[in-house]
């Protein structure tokens, strides 16, 4: 795993007016803690998008270097939890966690799925239904990414957490019952077309979208 | 069209409408999604429209979420008719949609078609959308 670095500054003013000129400046305002420990922090924005490059990972460990304090010296972290706003899509707060590098922690890494299933040759479409896997292991054995290769799936095939290996020193918290992705035939759009095409019988070919939307609604 | 099964009240009172959406303001079971970016009501006729637009567009394939349902009642009073005399008539639902909530998704099928399909889609709502995608 590459060397990755976050350049913090503590944080002295609180509250919401502080926080909003601080974004005004171009950082996020966030937080850094562990065992009960909390220091007020500002990250600048531009960092925190190059370290993470547009998505955020709860998985991605970094060193931490603040040029005005000696306290995060030698400190690593990772983000615990974030905020966004809504409608813009702009981080708002973010949650640093500092780690130990012999202590275990509970984090959450993406799935990444390579290939493309067999399934969907056969007019099936992969349904993701787990995104993230919540792991336990040394920060030095955290994976940046669970890379799982879906080329065997058929239609009506699932992979399960159960069926991820991530050796022997990353123990999975999950439900290992929990399915990752399926394969799937869409039900739905077979009758809605078989619903259009009545309708289009009906009506003839030149029917307006309105039409339609009347007619399955009686329906 | 889409309608609750049953309702406690027959009229709801207007209300107000303040802040953003933060709870359905992420894509949760899709790829790509459609984003409100201003408050509004939609009816059950115009997800409806949407919902058709959509799979006109992606005709084959691909799964589509409906994020909203209109399970808000909206009255009116019939034409020509004096004001007073009581609250109108229930003529429909809405759904009550704030900005940032997701208001459809869409998986397996080609980004790019995905994203014609939602253009289409929102052609046909009152509101300002943007479409997001769940970044890689």
């Amino acid at each position: 795993m590459e060397a990755k670095s976050l350049t913090i500054k503590p944080r002295s003013d609180r509250g919401k007016n502080s926080s909003r000129r601080l974004r005004r400046e171009g950082y996020i305002p966030g937080v850094i803690y562990s065992h009960g420990e909390a220091a007020p922090i500002q990250i600048l924005n531009k960092d925190f998008f190059k370290l993470f490059k547009g998505k955020i990972s709860e998985s991605i460990i970094f060193d931490l270097h603040s040029p005005t304090s000696t306290d995060y010296e030698e400190k690593m972290a990772y983000v615990k939890d974030y905020q966004v706003n809504p409608i813009t899509d702009e981080i708002v707060h973010v949650d640093l966690f500092k780690v130990t590098a012999d202590e275990k922690i509970h984090t959450n890494v993406p799935i990444q799925f390579t290939g493309t299933a067999k399934g969907l040759k056969m007019g099936g479409i992969l349904e993701v239904e787990v995104r993230e896997i919540m792991v336990e292991c040394l920060p030095k054995d955290l994976p940046e990414k669970i890379q799982i290769d879906v080329t065997e799936l058929n239609t009506g095939d699932s992979l399960h957490v159960r069926d991820v290996n991530l050796g022997e020193r990353v123990k999975i918290l999950s439900n290992l019952d929990a399915a990752i992705a399926a394969v799937i035939i869409p039900k739905i759009a077979a009758v809605e077309e078989k619903v259009e095409e009545a309708a289009a019988a009906v009506e003839g070919e030149e029917v307006t979208e309105e039409v339609q939307a009347e007619e399955k609604s009686d329906e | 069209m889409l309608m609750p099964k049953r309702q406690k009240y027959r009229k709801v009172q207007r209300g107000r409408m303040r802040g953003a959406a933060y709870r359905g303001s992420t894509i949760v079971f899709g790829e790509i999604g459609l984003k409100s970016l201003e408050p509004g009501e939609i009816t059950a006729r115009q997800i409806e429209a949407a919902r058709v637009a959509i799979t006109r567009k992606v005709k084959r394939g691909g799964k589509l979420w409906i994020r909203i349902f209109p399970d808000r009642p909206f009255t009116k009073k019939p034409a020509e008719t004096r004001m007073g005399k009581g609250k109108g008539n229930p003529e429909g639902y809405v759904s009550r949609i704030k900005p940032g909530k997701i208001l459809f998704e869409i998986a397996g099928i080609d980004e790019t078609l995905a994203k014609e399909a939602l253009q289409n889609a929102a052609f046909k709502l009152p509101l300002k959308t943007k479409i997001v995608t769940l970044s890689e």
